[in-house]
């Protein structure tokens, strides 16, 4: 996977963790009636998930340069784990005392913290060599 | 005329001592929207809602000033809802709902004024010195003190609860 794939790869996966982020914001906002925006806006969603996608598809970019698509499965795990510890670091967030409601925060933080992963594993087949080869194979 | 003067001096005793206790022209009210009842510890910071109080002051009558305040204690926010929680069951909210301090002396204390009075927690009460300044402005002042406390002595002895608290109050009323 060339650098242009990667950065495509990072981008429509940004695009859709950050879409699927904002639709669940405002779900959650409108379902308990809670308003964490000033903690996590617009920007921060949109900042974080194009942190973790960027980070993810350069991975894969070394990954794949150095064994080729075999470690991807690997790669995989690593990263559906860190999504998941990366929980512990919302369950010790403190929020500002004048946010009401903490205990609704992780409730909405937690899911979006799986989203950049998701996004990524559902749109990579779409950019693997290996797809592309079995097309080739079935012809 | 004799039969009058027992009952005449009961109800004068009666009208002069209400005015004794309760004198309304030195009765503050709290700024709902504008005070902060703040706990810090080394390990967190939190805030209580939830103030109702009864402040009589008079700064040139300290020995008919009286505070009388209580705390819903289910209206800790630490910024945590985990901690929140363990907050509350550490205070045992459900069984009591608040902590009460109320003033049995008010007296001047270099810069400011000391309160001593009775902090009930839980189950518990104990005599404590709270001291405090009282800053005049144009709708009424500004009541801030802060006192330490040892939760541990109140029975608040959940794991994971500061040794001791500080608790910081920035009271703004009016007349």
């Amino acid at each position: 996977m060339n650098w242009r794939k990667t950065f495509i790869l990072g981008i429509v996966s940004t695009f859709l963790a950050s879409i699927a982020c904002l639709i669940y914001a405002k779900i959650y906002k409108e379902a308990f009636y809670v308003d964490f925006s000033k903690v996590v806006g617009l920007k921060d969603l949109i900042a974080a998930c194009a942190i973790g996608c960027f980070l993810m598809a350069t991975g894969y970019h070394f990954a794949i340069k150095w064994k080729g698509e075999r470690l991807i499965g690997l790669m995989n795990v690593l990263y559906s784990v860190v999504s998941f510890a990366s929980i512990a670091g919302v369950l010790g967030f403190d929020l500002p005392l004048d946010v009401e409601s903490p205990e609704m925060f992780p409730g909405m933080v937690i899911p979006m913290h799986f989203f950049p992963v998701l996004s990524l594993l559902t749109i990579y087949p779409f950019f693997s060599n290996l797809n592309n080869d079995s097309n080739e194979l079935s012809k | 005329m004799n039969k009058l003067v027992y009952p005449a001096f009961v109800a004068t005793a009666i009208v002069s001592s209400a005015f004794t206790l309760v004198n309304n022209s030195d009765l503050f009210k709290v700024k709902e929207e504008a005070y902060s009842v703040k706990l810090v510890s080394k390990k967190f910071e939190g805030v209580f809602k939830g103030l109702k109080s009864e402040i009589h002051f008079n700064e040139s009558n300290l020995s008919e000033s009286k505070i009388t305040a209580s705390i819903d204690a289910s209206s800790v926010n630490t910024g945590n809802g985990m901690r929140n929680k363990h907050a509350r069951q550490g205070l045992d909210t459900d069984k009591f709902q608040n902590v009460t301090f109320v003033s049995t002396s008010i007296a001047k204390s270099g810069n400011g004024y000391e309160a001593s009075g009775r902090l009930t927690i839980k189950d518990v009460t104990k005599d404590i010195k709270l001291p405090f300044t009282f800053t005049k402005n144009a709708e009424g002042g500004v009541f801030a003190g802060s006192f330490t406390v040892k939760p541990a002595e109140y029975n608040v002895t959940k794991s994971g609860t500061p040794e001791t608290i500080e608790i910081q109050l920035n009271i703004p009323v009016t007349k």
